[in-house]
């Protein structure tokens, strides 16, 4: 059994820190054994020294976003947290469905759940999928990426979403599909996958109507969650909402947003 | 300083799906929908490149390169067609086209080849 001293770890920490700006905390570890683990198979490594010494050199960024993958967690679900497509539904979609264009960002949108969800519900206050809306969603782990891009669900993934929803906008899968859901391409039109690391410089030139950014500042500490929402507010148009996790929260922190309810800031 | 990008096409939803892309890696795009307003549009304020539809009503896509290339020849023209024969492609490269891509195009290769068009 290949062991993770203490000192090997603090080295993956910093590393990992410095680079997408996740905290791995000491109770992490063996999490970071046992994900790391198997990518240290596959490449026949048998020290963690050695395993990090690989990801780093030049060549191998491949590997790196690998590891990336396997330590970032992607917990995600349809209509999670539903008090924000509450706020959207009454507070914002009726105002938003009067413009020609309609513009979402989805910073991390991990395999797909919350942008699909935003999609639903937009495309039922509109009245259809034939306007011009465009939904960019983002995460750092190129493999939740790939299984976004597929957008198949297992019957126990899509039970949060309403029977009506589901009939209208996934296809039921049959034979060997029996059990899994697809999203419609009527939907998937809408979204547009892309990888981006959030505490690299925002590679946009757009504004967005709003920007939902859930669970994934419970990764960083106050600097980059400080740095992160300043950097975002150019990308929101003014008035334009910024959602966040139910679990984290701007106070403490410097930031130019208006409060308007838990988790819900406003650009002025 | 963020690169200037044109995109020219009759069709609405090409040109939204192709701007918004290139908005979402740090590109500053326009848009126009005919060959006339794309010359407008060029003098008025240069692109570094210009995406552009070959079948357009009006002055098409091939003429609309050629009077671009003519007045600055460092523009940089993708030009996208329904058409993908070997002829077709020939016909865009003599009117000026630094590549030329049929339609259906992957979004992910027009990118691509925008930026390495844009590096170089």
């Amino acid at each position: 059994m290949i062991e993770l001293t203490d000192a090997e770890f603090e080295q993956f920490q910093k590393l990992i820190y410095s680079t997408c700006g996740i905290n791995l905390t000491l109770n992490k570890k063996q999490l970071l054994v046992s994900r790391l683990r198997k990518r240290m198979e596959s490449l026949s490594l048998t020290s963690f020294r050695a395993y990090r010494e690989h990801v780093i050199k030049k060549g191998n960024e491949e590997e790196f976003s690998q590891m990336l993958n396997a330590v970032s967690t992607n917990k995600t679900d349809f209509f999670r947290e539903p008090i924000h497509f509450e706020f959207l539904r009454t507070q914002v979609y009726p105002s938003l469905i009067k413009n020609s264009k309609i513009r979402i960002w989805c910073a991390a949108s991990s395999s797909g759940e919350e942008p699909y969800t935003l999609a639903m519900t937009l495309a039922e206050a509109l009245g259809g999928t034939n306007r011009d809306v465009k939904i960019l969603a983002t995460d750092i782990s190129t493999k939740v990426l790939a299984e976004a891009e597929q957008a198949v669900y297992s019957s126990e993934m899509v039970r949060p979403i309403p029977a009506p929803l589901l009939k209208k906008y996934f296809l039921k899968g049959h034979n060997e599909s029996e059990g899994k859901y697809q999203v419609k391409d009527e939907l998937k039109k809408w979204v547009h996958f892309k990888r981006l690391n959030l505490t690299e410089p925002l590679p946009l030139s757009i504004e967005f109507d709003y920007i939902f950014c859930r669970n994934v500042m419970i990764y960083f500490d106050q600097v980059t969650r400080e740095s992160l929402v300043c950097r975002m507010e150019p990308f929101i148009k003014r008035g334009g909402h910024l959602f966040i996790g139910n679990a984290e929260s701007l106070s403490g922190l410097t930031h130019p947003y208006k409060y308007v309810q838990p988790a819900i800031y406003q650009r002025k | 300083m963020s690169k200037r990008v044109l995109v020219v096409d009759d069709e609405a939803p090409i040109r939204e799906l192709v701007t918004f892309r290139l908005e979402t890696i740090g590109y500053e795009v326009d848009s126009a929908e005919s060959g006339e307003q794309a010359l407008e549009k060029i003098k008025a304020n240069r692109p570094d490149l210009v995406v552009l539809d070959v079948l357009m009503p009006g002055i098409d896509g091939l003429e609309t390169c050629k009077r671009l290339k003519a007045d600055d020849p460092d523009i940089k023209v993708v030009m996208l067609s329904a058409h993908g024969g070997q002829k077709d492609q020939e016909e865009g490269i003599a009117a000026g086209a630094d590549i030329y891509l049929s339609k259906p195009f992957r979004a992910g290769v027009l990118l691509s080849e925008i930026e390495s068009l844009l590096s170089s």
